[in-house]
């Protein structure tokens, strides 16, 4: 007898056994599905990560700082929101590895199926950034009423002076015109309330300003007193 | 075994075979049987270890017939399945890194042509294949091992590895390239 013949012998020996069985259709139904939902909820995982970095920035006022110059470029990317950023591009990989397990999708490269992923991602974390989600969320969080998720956005209001960034109310402006005085007050006691005295950067119409008004200030700390090197005006939405 | 099964198609029997037809699965080990013993011996030096592979082949087969969509081909369907057996089978044996990184596979190669290879072409790289084989590297030798002597096309070849169809392109030109090479220096 052939050796081929004795392979499909002792194949067909298994199989009559007991010893080999055949998986249902369901157990491969079962399996896209759950790989289908498991991509699905990673899906969503990676919009809200990346929508809530958009959130955090403008939240946080950390955009204002792209307008500060190189000093400002290099304290917005320490003060960016690496973790879930971090976050959504691991979601993104794991999504990845998914689709290219129950589709087709390993035809085309890594690479063109990533940036796809990736561009889906951006669209669908704008849309979620436009709705009111993450802003309710951080009232809820505000209110200690957001629980697992809580943590992550109450650091939306972390004080980041240690960064010489100073957000506050103007309480008054000084009648030479180079200094004005922020005081932050709001209701979470963190280590952020106080009053501030900022000098403007050279060339800053300090004119512009009003008593009243939400800015956000980066510069240095100095004796008392904060030399900025970028003024922002906070609108109130 | 049954004459009217062997005028059938690969995608026919393991249709037959869903419905846990023994005779049916018994042609397409038949049909099968020989070509993943040839291709086992690209990947695997020992006859035992070729025909304990192809035996666990067809078992994975049969075990999993029922995740097989009969509305596309079968033949890269078990080379998929076989070509996993022999490269986990080898890896075991050669203590090969079990996780390596394939940079072919960030690459987009999409401006790369198809370029199918005539009677004369194939012939001479076959001969090629026989004599060289061993210069290439395992990602080389797959690829031409399934195009030039289990004659699969582009498109199988990338659904057998799992690979980009572009990458297939690249690879083989790049095996073809070393192939010559390796042959004209010895």
């Amino acid at each position: 007898m052939s050796q081929e013949t004795d392979i499909q012998k002792n194949v067909l020996e298994k199989i009559h056994r007991g010893e080999v069985s055949m998986r249902s259709k369901v157990y491969f139904m079962l399996r896209i599905i759950l790989i289908g939902t498991a991509s699905v909820l990673i899906l969503v995982g990676s919009l809200f990560a990346l929508s809530f970095v958009f959130f955090s920035i403008h939240a946080s006022g950390v955009q204002f700082l792209l307008e500060f110059g190189e000093r400002g470029l290099l304290k917005f990317s320490i003060l960016f929101p690496w973790t879930s950023f971090f976050i959504f591009i691991l979601f993104l990989v794991i999504l990845e590895f998914l689709i290219r397990k129950i589709t087709p999708m390993y035809r085309f490269s890594l690479l063109r199926i990533f940036l796809w992923i990736l561009a889906i991602g951006i669209v669908g974390s704008t849309l979620v950034d436009l709705t009111p989600l993450h802003s309710f969320l951080l009232s809820e969080a505000d209110k200690d009423q957001l629980p697992i998720l809580g943590p992550w956005y109450e650091q939306i209001h972390d004080s980041h002076q240690n960064q010489g960034i100073y957000r506050g109310v103007i309480t008054s402006l000084n009648d030479t015109g180079f200094t004005f005085v922020i005081s932050y007050n709001d209701t979470d006691l963190d280590s952020d309330e106080g009053t501030w005295t900022i000098v403007p950067p050279s060339g800053f119409n300090i004119h512009a300003l009003s008593v009243g008004e939400n800015v956000y200030v980066a510069g240095h700390l100095q004796n008392g007193v904060v030399y900025a090197y970028g003024i922002r005006v906070v609108s109130d939405d | 075994m049954d004459e009217s099964l062997t005028h059938k198609t690969d995608e026919e029997l393991a249709t037959l075979v869903q419905g846990k037809n023994e005779v049916a699965f018994g042609v397409l080990m038949s049909r099968y049987q020989p070509k993943l013993i040839r291709y086992g011996r690209k990947f695997l030096s020992e006859k035992a270890h070729i025909e304990d592979a192809v035996q666990e082949v067809f078992i994975k087969v049969y075990r999993n017939i029922q995740g097989f969509d009969a509305t596309r081909s079968f033949s890269p369907w078990i080379y998929r399945i076989a070509h996993n057996m022999f490269v986990n089978t080898m890896r075991q044996n050669s203590r090969l890194p079990f996780v390596t990184v394939d940079l072919d596979l960030f690459s987009a190669h999409a401006a790369y042509e198809v370029d199918p290879a005539g009677d004369e072409e194939r012939m001479e790289m076959r001969a090629l294949v026989e004599r060289g084989l061993e210069a290439l590297s395992p990602n080389y030798r797959e690829v031409i091992i399934l195009y030039y002597l289990e004659q699969l096309a582009y498109q199988q070849i990338a659904d057998v590895l799992h690979v980009p169809i572009g990458t297939v392109g690249v690879r083989l030109h790049r095996a073809r390239e070393t192939l010559k090479h390796y042959v004209a220096g010895n």
